[in-house]
């Protein structure tokens, strides 16, 4: 069972999207409600406004027979549920192995201190280099050490709980994003550029992987231009606007 | 054909979402109906109301490829949208709800209109989901309901509440309620569980605040039901109708 926030918030308080009620009536007309995320569960059973939300649709699909509906997009695929746009995410994919394979260049020419070389034991057996030289051979393969690699690919990989905010929408005002777009890749200067029908000021938040915040900024127009350098790895960033999440998106330092 | 359903749904989406609108139109008749039922609409309006309902999907419908993320059943998703295109339609007419056809069947009790039938059998479906929202609190709620309503608790009742519920406990309650005994008060009635109930949950409760705790969750229950805005006009005698044939469900297949 997943168990990913998929909950998203607005005016104050957190409520369920509309994709979030049409999984909660999915699980009450499969009988799979003990499925359900936990803390969707939670929250529909604490809050007045989303079970009307929810009996609401029900009462309207009361009578409607999904005893044939075939495997559940959510219940019935382990490996997440079925995107609207399948090629983004086969790009989002793609980019992460690049940026990844990027950063461990990167780490490799630039960043790899030369006193390295004597703790780093040559794995590269099968290229019959003399393995026991320290002084790196020409045309050998260098071998990275893994934990540097892992700590390089920890960087780039998402957040399921972002990842959820992320997908879910927001009820109330209209927000459409110019830039970056999802995955895009960012630098400092980027401009971060968006049209809503809220009213400003905006707050907006940039988080690293793990969801820790790296930068919050008030603003009183619809964009903003990054000026700091962030280090390589995976991003979101949330905007809010009249105390409600606008939008959140993610992208990429390389 | 029907595990196919919800694929051929998001292909449409994606290839083409004016298709998909016509293949939902019977839906769309449905809710329509459902709502004129409830006296939200009259049944003269039918086809504006499915017009309506028709000109705003298509003026969602990017939006909707856009937010849509795979996780409930299309058909699920879509019917809410359908729900809020009727629930928006309504606020901005400002209408008020029909009281009149809101008495429905429980002005005669005693009528065995197949209509009236089926209205219970659609109540009762709402309020199994209902209850199941109370996730982890339904099964001692459905006791509370019951020493409301003063149905006979069974074993079984208690075992799924606390299933290490003693069972010299489980006699005595089971013996004392089983002559359902309209002639008990609330607070004898709850004064039977409490021992239970503070045993099971290491508590000290008295009497009255299970009872008080119980019939919040009533007014809850009364307000999910009756729906936001009103499309029925049940109260906690409509609701005891309800509950006697939730627990009696053969008697609605006389």
């Amino acid at each position: 069972m997943r168990t990913g926030i998929i909950v998203h918030f607005f005016h104050k308080e957190a409520h369920l999207s509309q994709e979030d009620v049409s999984l909660y009536v999915d699980a009450l007309k499969l009988g799979r409600v003990d499925q359900l995320p936990p803390l969707l569960v939670e929250h529909a059973k604490n809050c007045p406004e989303c079970q009307g939300e929810i009996t609401g649709l029900f009462s309207l699909l009361a009578e409607e027979d999904y005893s044939k509906t075939g495997p559940h997009p959510f219940f019935d695929n382990p490996a997440g549920p079925v995107q609207r746009e399948p090629l983004p995410i086969l790009k989002i994919a793609a980019m992460l192995a690049a940026a990844v394979g990027i950063g461990i260049m990167v780490y490799w020419l630039f960043l790899r201190a030369p006193g390295d070389d004597h703790r780093t034991q040559p794995v590269a057996v099968s290229t019959g280099i003399d393995t026991n030289s320290a002084r790196p051979q020409a045309g050998a393969t260098p071998a990275i050490p893994k934990v540097r690699q892992g700590q390089i690919a920890e960087r780039f990989t998402t957040s399921p709980g972002l990842e959820d905010l992320m997908r879910s929408s927001v009820r109330s005002a209209e927000t459409e994003v110019q830039s970056p777009t999802i995955g895009g890749t960012v630098h400092a200067g980027s401009i971060f550029r968006w049209t809503t029908s809220a009213q400003p000021p905006f707050d907006l938040t940039i988080l690293d992987n793990r969801g820790s915040p790296v930068g919050t900024y008030k603003l009183h127009s619809s964009m903003y231009k990054l000026k700091d350098s962030l280090q390589a790895g995976l991003y979101y960033w949330k905007l809010v606007g009249e105390e409600t999440l606008l939008h959140v998106g993610r992208f990429v330092v390389r | 054909m029907n595990d196919l359903r919800n694929s051929v749904d998001i292909d449409l989406l994606r290839t083409d979402p004016h298709k998909l609108i016509l293949r939902y139109q019977e839906t769309i008749g449905i809710i329509v109906k459902a709502y004129i039922r409830s006296g939200m609409f009259r049944a003269a309006e039918f086809e504006d109301i499915v017009q309506h309902v028709n000109e705003d999907l298509l003026e969602k419908l990017p939006r909707i490829r856009r937010q849509y993320n795979g996780m409930s059943l299309f058909r699920t998703y879509l019917s809410n949208i359908i729900r809020h295109s009727c629930l928006s339609l309504n606020a901005k007419r400002q209408s008020e709800p029909v009281i009149l056809d809101l008495e429905r069947s429980y002005i005669s009790p005693d009528s065995e209109v197949p209509e009236r039938q089926l209205l219970i059998e659609h109540d009762i479906l709402v309020l199994r989901a209902i209850i199941e929202q109370f996730h982890t609190e339904r099964f001692k709620l459905l006791l509370c309901l019951k020493l409301f309503y003063r149905i006979p608790i069974t074993r079984s009742d208690l075992l799924q509440w606390w299933p290490e519920c003693p069972g010299s406990e489980i006699d005595t309650l089971v013996s004392a309620t089983a002559t359902e005994d309209r002639k008990l008060t609330d607070k004898e009635a709850f004064a039977l569980f409490q021992p239970l109930v503070n045993m099971a949950e290491k508590t000290s409760s008295s009497a009255d605040s299970i009872r008080r705790w119980a019939d919040q969750r009533v007014l809850r229950i009364l307000d999910l039901l009756n729906g936001s805005p009103p499309t029925s006009a049940h109260n906690r005698e409509t609701l005891g109708i309800l509950m006697e044939d939730f627990f009696a469900p053969f008697l609605l297949k006389r």
